[in-house]
């Protein structure tokens, strides 16, 4: 979840400062209010709109925080009871283990800013750092519950956009970046497994391991309705130095904004996303025997899955050039790979530098 | 890790410091042009076209300029679409148009456009030369100024409102 989403905040951002460039929020619409006898009045060398005359730098802050609890097989639910292998004299499958997650809480701060080569050609960079921590229960003796965390910096994004088509209508971008492996793979913690720290499963990795290519088509409208519609796709390559990728994932997401007041836009959202299993395996952290797996998180196969999800927030531009937004999502429906943990919500702050 | 963040920060330093220098920083619509820009949508605002022209569904603004004051006329729009007005209006290249109600010109344009035939042309400054122009923008004292030709808005039955033409200089 980590890079998609810092690679959506950049996209974020990226439309957030071009919108505010174009409409409501920013010099253009400074002067788009302005009534005639202001204008009249207006010295053409008293150039108070220097400051948002548009530096071509843009800096944003994004705090996430993620929450997945409970477990969905398919769309159906499965309580942590049926999850959790009850040890001697119960059956052992594939859909039961030893070990089982909770809850897990995911904080994500993502710095990133972006720089305006000119009209049609952006660049950006973000890189995330991750604070994450999960519960657990257990058969396990001396582990009956436990927590393990995990933090440290994510993958850093580099991307670039190109404004495609720009009318009075509407205005198209394409966007493509790479994803660096600068983010762990190699997260240890104290589990039931052995003594001492051990390898992680792959949710309390801080990074892909992988090059990755973010991908991006967007639409903003510029009609009288301000909406805007994207299509991303997070494609991995490869196999990181634990042999294994991170599942791609693909998303279709709308967002309407509503006219609240010149400088505050609540807006409602959906999105689907697709994500594919991981592919190839971390021997480290499997059992030798008929069940390899002592928790489902340690299963590749059990990740991926389908998603749509329900967004509201609020975006307020507090100053000339800073704007603040608020938001909150959760799914609506989740087909999962599973048993898997599923998300509850998300929420997330963003304070962004407009250009 | 602390090896791979350092490195992280020098590629995005590097990354920064290279796409600073190579890409030119675009060049800024100045105060008074975006000033006439402002002040053209309010000379639709406060101007009326005749019923048949169209101009009351959908307002045709033709623009002849550079491309950075063209993009800021564009964001004007895009705003003013956004809003409560009643007027919807479609920006375009006067060249690229077949329709214009209100033309404005940055420099002239010799060729004779049958675009323009009942459009109110708008000439950024008195040192552009344009036939059938009806508005043209000066500056006096450091303010933008506009003079009407209220011969040429009669011709193409274009009634401009006495908020706007008590602010501006009259030529008959």
């Amino acid at each position: 979840m980590n890079k998609l989403s810092s690679f959506s905040i950049v996209m974020c951002i990226t439309a957030g400062s071009y919108s505010s460039l174009c409409m409501a929020q920013s010099t253009p619409s400074e002067f788009a209010e302005l009534s005639l006898n202001e204008l009249f009045e207006m010295d053409i060398a008293d150039d108070t709109a220097k400051a948002v005359a548009g530096s071509p730098w843009t800096f944003a802050y994004n705090f996430k925080f993620a929450e997945f609890r409970g477990y969905l097989d398919g769309d159906a639910k499965r309580a942590d009871s049926e999850v959790l292998w009850q040890g001697q004299g119960t059956q052992r499958s594939d859909e039961n283990f030893p070990i089982l997650p909770t809850v897990i809480d995911q904080q994500v701060h993502v710095f990133s800013m972006g720089y305006r080569i000119n009209a049609d050609w952006r660049v950006h960079a973000s890189i995330p750092y991750i604070t994450q921590s999960t519960d657990h229960i257990s058969i396990v003796p001396d582990y009956d519950q436990f927590t393990i965390d995990s933090d440290g910096s994510g993958d850093a994004v580099l991307s670039v956009s190109h404004r495609l088509i720009a009318t009075s209508e509407d205005i198209w971008w394409f966007t493509a970046g790479v994803s660096l492996p600068t983010g762990s793979i190699d997260e240890k913690g104290d589990t039931p497994r052995d003594v001492g720290n051990q390898q992680l499963p792959y949710t309390m990795q801080l990074g892909s391991g992988t090059y990755d290519f973010p991908v991006e088509f967007s639409y903003q409208s510029m009609g009288k309705h301000d909406f805007s519609l994207s299509m991303s796709a997070m494609i991995r390559t490869g196999k990181n130095d634990r042999d294994y990728r991170l599942g791609n994932s693909y998303s279709l997401s709308g967002t309407y904004r509503f006219n609240a007041t010149a400088n505050i836009k609540p807006f409602l959202g959906l999105a689907y996303q697709y994500r594919s299993a991981i592919h190839g395996q971390d021997d480290e952290i499997t059992l030798a025997g008929a069940f390899p797996y002592p928790a489902s998180i340690t299963n590749p196969r059990l990740y991926g899955g389908k998603k749509v999800s329900a967004e509201m927030g609020v975006r307020w531009k507090f100053s000339e050039t800073y704007a603040l937004s608020v938001s909150f999502s959760k799914p609506i429906y989740q087909n999962l790979n599973g048993p898997q943990p599923k998300e509850n919500f998300q929420s997330g702050i963003t304070l962004s530098r407009l250009m | 890790m602390k090896e791979k963040v350092v490195k992280l920060c020098k590629c995005i330093f590097l990354f920064c410091v290279l796409f600073a220098q190579s890409g030119h920083a675009e060049e800024e619509v100045t105060k008074e042009r975006k000033l006439k820009a402002a002040y053209v949508l309010n000379f639709i605002k406060y101007m009326s076209w005749p019923v048949n022209s169209g101009a009351q569904n959908e307002f045709r603004l033709c623009v002849h300029s550079d491309e950075p004051f063209y993009q800021f006329m564009q964001a004007l729009v895009a705003r003013h679409n956004q809003g409560a007005n009643k007027v919807r209006i479609v920006i375009g290249h006067t060249l690229q148009e077949p329709l214009c109600h209100l033309a404005y010109f940055q420099s002239s344009i010799e060729q004779s456009l049958g675009q323009l035939r009942r459009a109110v042309v708008v000439l950024e400054s008195l040192d552009v030369k344009q036939v059938h122009a009806a508005i043209r923008f000066y500056t006096q004292a450091q303010k933008v100024r506009f003079e009407f030709d209220i011969a040429q808005l009669a011709k193409i039955d274009v009634i401009a409102s006495s908020e706007l033409l008590k602010l501006a200089r009259i030529i008959r």
